[in-house]
């Protein structure tokens, strides 16, 4: 490989600012006397910096996937609906933890989770 | 508290962990999966699917390498496994990134993605974990689960064919 085939191998992680320093110094001791590779490096700084962009413009995950998420990391853990006023701080919460599992009901008032009832197997409430 | 210690915790079953851990990536994994995949509901289903084997598979993480190379390597197998179950056909009207639009003022950017479109799958992920997230090309070869060389490469052609279309 020659040198400016090596240099055209590094430059674009030059570029994108993961170069190792030991490769960077091997470029940058080739690019001081060359001046296609320079001329290839001008080139891909303004395409790097595009390309940032251009992907960090593309839409970000919904924020519903995070309520889907968040149930599916779940299963065999905490199942549960929740209805309630975002605007007064208050919902209301059931929730059952695994199969055969105690069903309970709490009511959140402005983050805090008052229990309000839990149901053993066999439908005994204790509270 | 960095990733690797978040993701400890995660791995420990810390919930709320877990959601900081969601919230540092999920929009992150959508990008990189919608590169790949250019469909919406396909990329949805990547965040999903990698969100979730994050969760049940956090303690698999030996630290070997980034956290952000072992999620998107995740992520990967899942957009590739989501491109088996699609049939050819169904690929080939898979809709662009964009329209390109030279006479928008954000002309720019929508002809970058354009052009980036016009790449193969395989090299549109080399860019993204290159220039979007910044990898070295030795965590892209760990992520993606090919040679160093493989990945020099890939990145060689797809800047060959970026500036061509961008000329």
């Amino acid at each position: 490989m020659s040198d400016c085939d090596r240099a055209q191998e590094l430059i674009p992680w030059y570029v994108a600012g993961s170069l190792s320093e030991e490769e960077t110094g091997e470029l940058a001791m080739h690019l001081a006397e060359c001046d296609a590779c320079r001329a290839e490096l001008a080139r891909l700084v303004p395409l790097s910096l595009d390309l940032h962009a251009a992907l960090g413009s593309l839409p970000g995950a919904a924020a519903e996937l995070r309520e889907t998420v968040i149930g599916r990391t779940r299963v065999g853990g905490t199942a549960g609906i929740n209805v309630g006023s975002f605007l007064l701080g208050l919902s209301m919460g059931l929730s059952a933890r695994g199969r055969g599992a105690p069903l309970q009901g709490d009511l959140k008032i402005l983050g805090r989770r008052v229990p309000l009832f839990r149901l053993e197997q066999g439908g005994k409430n204790r509270e | 508290m960095d990733e690797r210690d978040l993701l400890a915790r995660v791995a420990s079953g810390d919930e709320a962990a877990f959601l900081r851990f969601y919230d540092l990536y999920a929009d992150r994994v959508h990008r990189f999966a919608l590169t790949i995949l250019r469909a919406r509901h396909l990329a949805e289903e990547v965040v999903q699917e990698t969100m979730v084997a994050v969760w049940k598979g956090a303690q698999r993480f030996r630290g070997a390498s980034k956290v952000s190379t072992w999620v998107f390597g995740i992520a990967r197998n899942q957009a590739l496994g989501l491109l088996r179950k699609e049939s050819r056909a169904a690929r080939e009207v898979l809709p662009p990134l964009v329209e390109p639009d030279p006479a928008d003022a954000i002309g720019r950017q929508q002809r970058v993605l354009a052009a980036l479109d016009t790449l193969p799958e395989e090299h549109r992920a080399v860019v993204f974990l290159a220039f979007y997230e910044g990898l070295p090309y030795r965590e892209i070869a760990t992520a993606l689960g090919i040679p160093e060389g493989t990945v020099k490469s890939r990145m060689y052609h797809a800047k060959r064919g970026l500036l061509e279309k961008l000329k």
